[in-house]
Formats: C-alpha cells, structure tokens, sequence
C-alpha cells in the first residue's frame, strides 16, 4: 500500500502569452479531480519576476509546478527555463514545456537545459484537452513533486 | 681453229710479191677474168704459181671457215637479242627512243606535280577560310602563318603578324607567363584541345583585349617544331556563363527563402487557426441547449473548415520541411524500408485487408526517411482507392539504364489518363473529399521526394481496373556521400 500525504493544492505556474490557450488550460484543469490552483504570467519577464518574488509579484507563491511556452514576447521560454534552471533556489521545480513548436532543435535545446519533458499541443480541441489532463494525472497525481518533502510529517 | 699453213716467206719479200699484190688488188677492184688473172700472174711470177694457187686455196678454205663461225656467232647473238626482248629487256635502241622514254617521264612528274599543288592550294583554302582564327608558330615563338580570321580577330594584316612573337599578341602583364608556359609546352608539346583550361587573353592592334581560348596540335616539320593553334575569341561566351551562374545562384537562393517561408508561415498559422477550431468546438459543446439545429449546423462547417485547413497546414510543413533538411544520401534497403511501411501503415493494412506482393528489392542511394514516406504515400494511396474487389498491392524492382525502376501496381479505381500529370501537382484532387478524404498532398510529396532523389515519376492506369506507379531511384555507391539534391535533381545545394 503506497503512503497517502496529504496534500494541499498544487500550484502551478503557467507561463502562457496566447490567452486563447491559457483559458483552455484553465478549463481542461478545472475539470480534474485533483485539486489544484493556476498562476499565470504572460511573458518572460513576468514569469522570472514572479519566480524571484520580485516587482510586480512581491507575495508570489514557489509554484509545484511550472508549464512553460517557448515562444514568449520580451524573454522567451528558453531563457526562462535556463534561469530556473541554473538558479539553486528554483532548480528541483519540475518544468513542462508546453508549446507549438515541433521543432527537433527545440526538443534538444530544451532537454539541454534540463527540462523535465517536452510537449507539443495538440491541434484539436479533445486532444487538447486530453493532454492538459494526462499531464496534470502524471505530475499531479503520480509524480512525487520535490515540493511534496514541505508536507511530509517529521519521522 | 685450223692453222694457216703458209710456205715460208722470204725475209725480204721480193719484187714478185710485190707484183702479186698489185695484180690481185687490180683484179678485186677492176673484176677482169680469171683467165687474164693467170696469165699475169704467171708472167709476174715465173713458176712459182703453183705455189701461190695452193697458198691461196688454203686462205679461202680459212676464210671459209671464219664466215661460217661469224654467221654462227651472229645467229646465236641474235637469239640471245630475241629472248632478251622476250624477257621484256629495255633495250634503247636508239637516241629517239630515249627521247621519248625522257619525255613520259617529265609528263608524269608534271601531273602528279600538279596534284600536289592543287593539294596544297586545297588544305591552304581550308586554313585560309576557317572561321576560326589559326597561327601557326615555329619553335622560337614566331608567327609563320595566319588565316583570315586570325588577322580580323586581332586586327592585323597577315604581313604584320607573320615574323612577331606570339606573345605579342598578349597583354604585356601576361607575356612572361606565356612565354614559361610555351617553353614548358615545347619541351613536351602533346595536342591540347580548347577548353582544357587553356584560357588566356589575346590583345588586339588597337589596344583592345578579349579573352580567348586555344587549342594547340604539335607536329614536326623539316625545319623543326611547329604549332598550330585555333584561336576563339570566348569574351561573350564567359559573359554568359557568368550571367547563368549568377542567375542559378540567385534561383538557388530565392527557393531557400522560399522553402524557409513556407515553414516559418504553415508553423505560424497553426495557432490561430487551433483558436478558431478549439473554440468553435467548446462553443458547440457549452451552449449546446442553446443552439437549434442550424446554429449546430453552422458551428459544424465552421469546424470542420478549420480541421481541413489544419490539415492543408501540415502537409504544407511535410513539403516545405523536404526543402530544409539537407540529408546526406546513404545507401538505403528498400527492403526494410517496405518493413517500416508495413509496420506504420499496420493498421489500415489489418482494415482493409490488402495483399501486398513485394518482390525482391535493391538497395539504393537516398535518404531514408524521405523513401519511407515515398513508399507509405503510395500505399495509403493504393489501399484508400480500392475498388469492390480486395484490394492487391504488388510491389516490383528492375534495373533499366543504370537506374533502378519501382512499380507499385494496384487493382482500384484507376485514373483517367486525361489527369495523368494533374495528380502529381499539390493539392489537386479528382474526387469529392465526401468520396475520399485526403487533402491532395500524396503524390505531390511523391513526386518531390523521388525527383530530389534524382528520379522521376509517372503513372500508367486505367479506369476501373487499376493504376501502376512508376518512379526511378539510383543504385547505392560505394561510398555514402553528396546530399539530396533541392532543386529537381540538379544543382546540389553547397
């Protein structure tokens, strides 16, 4: 029998600049039974802003999770993903790239930089809908997040 | 030989001899009578006549002789003539006849005399007239003859080109270099015809240049080597080279830009049209209590434009990627890339139930993945066009001109001749997409992936009872090298 936690709402961090998408993710995650809170920032900078806590996201919360696009307006994706990356504070933060782009230069460079996997959204809607789901039943539900060690009871 | 003999003869002949002489001297040349020839020799010699009978009685039977021997000698001298003469024996006669022999003689001399020079006037008419310009040079360097051409190439008259050196007919920055390379040439002079990268420039009476090219034929003459060089004035020619060369550069380029705006703009719109399609959808499904039948109807044309548009989108990108990825050709089995067909079309394959008959297969030169599509295009084709019979797909190779030749036979619907090319551009169809779905991409896909390999493609069918697929792929090379050619098999990108 595998050890229950109990747990709090998983935050994500979804760094998205289409808000056509971001809606979508939204919805497909508010159908879960998991539960779990969304963040979303628009742009590069924003997204970095926010992982730092600094201006304008002084109170932000460490997001469980982070769903990153690759194409963002001011910094893209990739430099946000290094960042986190490279930064010891932000680095176990588990990263799904979540983009258009099915580029094999993307997939590479991402991996490079150590995200944790490479998704590319699907062009229907049910498919859409179904791989926010898949992800959020993976990462969230089957997944030990690194942020899980806060909520286990001192042994 | 019979010995005269002859009485002793006095050692001072007497007068009687004396007389005897006169007397038959008398009688040869006066030819008196015998009977008077006696009676005066009897007189001049008192009893020795006796004597001077038998003396010469002994000289006619001598004289007998001698003349029979003469006339045998002449008869055998005379036969010997006449079987010279049979034995076909010159015999000069006489003076005329030398004459005469003298006079055929020079008659002959004269005519093939004359054959030589019409000869000679001949082969002088073609270097005279050439179109091309010819000098010919000596082993010093010096100009020995020219044409027409030559003098009107260089704007000479023949009289001030013959005597100069050839590298006189150079730019003076190219003399030296020249020169090196004609002795080079003279010290191993082998022919060497234009266009072996013989090139230089030719520097005309006014101050002018072109650039030439040369051949050189070598040859040995009494008087030393010789060279004889056609010379073509090439300027114009270069000038378009170059203009094709930049021209193809140009189009070389402007199809990458092409092939990289394809991409970028089929990746770009993939978005928008994912909104469009996405929330059509969700429309559908959220308000569906409250959207009638039409409203429904609507948003399902709406969806289903957005769908093929996406479809359209992606076959876009499968072109456009061909262009961008510059593979490295490989030998390839086709054999196995048959297997990797089978196994991704496995489960039409199953549903449709077709029989594929493959035959053996080559190995070839290409890229494999592209093969791979190739293969599984025309088979997705080959199945989705079935007729009501159970669909039978054979696969065949044979070799034709150094080239190996595909077939992909099937027993469907056939093609009407009439769009036995029209197939092959993108995005044509013969079919309404209720009859069979597909966006019209396959064979254009085909037909770009087998002419970047240096092929070409066709079809052969007939209406109701089937089509065959022909396309040509080179054989494998030893060594795996080049790449796929991006523009209809020519010029390979560098």
């Amino acid at each position: 029998m595998t050890v229950q936690y109990p747990r709090r709402a998983t935050e994500i961090l979804l760094v998205e600049d289409n808000p056509g998408d971001v809606r979508l993710i939204r919805e497909a995650l508010k159908e879960t039974s998991l539960g779990n809170s969304v963040q979303h920032v628009s742009d590069g900078v924003e997204a970095i802003s926010f992982l730092t806590r600094s201006e304008p996201f002084p109170a932000a919360i460490r997001p469980d999770l982070i769903l990153l696009d690759l194409n963002l307006p001011r910094k893209d994706g990739r430099e946000v993903l290094k960042f986190v990356k490279k930064d010891p504070d932000l680095t176990l933060i588990p990263v799904v790239v979540l983009t258009s782009s099915r580029a094999p230069d993307d997939i590479i460079k991402s991996y490079g930089l150590h995200a944790n996997c490479y998704v590319v959204k699907p062009t229907g809607l049910d498919q859409f809908l179904d791989m926010v789901k898949s992800i959020e039943s993976f990462w969230l539900g089957i997944v030990m997040l690194p942020s899980i060690i806060e909520q286990i009871p001192e042994a | 030989m019979t010995t005269l003999k002859v009485p002793p003869i006095p050692e001072q002949p007497s007068e009687g001899l004396n007389q005897v002489a006169v007397i038959v001297s008398d009688y040869l040349s006066q030819g008196f009578a015998l009977a008077e020839l006696r009676r005066r020799l009897e007189t001049a010699i008192p009893g020795k006549f006796h004597d001077l009978v038998g003396a010469f009685g002994l000289l006619a039977e001598l004289l007998e002789e001698r003349t029979a021997d003469l006339s045998r000698a002449e008869g055998e001298l005379d036969n010997e003539v006449a079987l010279r003469l049979d034995a076909g024996q010159p015999r000069i006669t006489t003076r005329d006849d030398v004459e005469n022999t003298a006079q055929t003689r020079a008659a002959k001399l004269r005519t093939s005399n004359d054959a030589i020079v019409q000869n000679e006037n001949r082969f002088r008419s073609i270097v005279e007239l050439a179109a091309d310009a010819i000098i010919i040079a000596n082993a010093s360097g010096h100009i020995t003859l020219v044409n027409g051409s030559a003098c009107q190439m260089f704007g000479y008259g023949a009289d001030e080109m013959v005597g100069r050196l050839v590298e006189d007919l150079l730019p003076s920055e190219l003399r030296t270099s020249h020169l090196k390379h004609r002795e080079a040439f003279y010290a191993d002079p082998k022919p060497r015809s234009m266009g072996e990268g013989f090139q230089i420039k030719g520097l005309r009476k006014d101050g002018s240049e072109f650039i030439a090219e040369a051949s050189l034929t070598p040859f040995q003459t009494p008087e030393g080597l010789t060279v004889a060089a056609t010379v073509r004035d090439v300027t114009e020619k270069r000038r378009l080279e170059h203009l094709a060369e930049e021209a193809l550069a140009e189009l070389q380029r402007s199809n990458a830009e092409l092939e990289q705006f394809a991409y970028v703009a089929s990746h770009d719109l993939q978005e928008p049209l994912r909104m469009v399609g996405s929330y059509t959808q969700l429309l559908a499904r959220r308000y569906a209590g409250l959207l009638d039948d039409d409203a429904k109807t609507f948003i399902g044309f709406a969806v289903e434009g957005a769908e093929r548009m996406q479809s359209l989108i992606n076959d876009l990108l499968e072109i456009s990627r061909l262009g961008n990825s510059g593979n490295i050709l490989a030998p390839v089995s086709m054999e196995s890339v048959m297997e990797r067909t089978r196994l991704n079309l496995r489960a039409s394959i199953v549903e449709s139930g077709v029989l594929i008959d493959q035959g053996p297969l080559p190995i070839v030169n290409g890229d494999e993945v592209q093969l791979t599509q190739l293969m599984q295009n025309l088979i997705t084709n080959a199945i989705k066009f079935r007729g009501h019979e159970p669909p039978h797909i054979k696969i065949a190779a044979k070799e034709l001109r150094g080239f190996w030749t595909f077939s992909v036979e099937d027993n469907g619907i056939g093609i009407d001749p009439a769009y036995k090319e029209r197939i092959f551009v993108i995005f044509q169809r013969l079919h309404t997409r209720a009859d069979y779905p597909g966006t019209g991409i396959g064979l254009a896909l085909c037909k770009r992936i087998v002419e970047r390999h240096g092929g070409k493609i066709r079809v052969e069918s007939t209406l109701g009872a089937g089509s065959t697929f022909s396309f040509t792929l080179k054989p494998a090379v030893a060594r795996g090298t080049g790449r796929v050619s991006t523009s209809n098999g020519k010029a390979p990108r560098s």
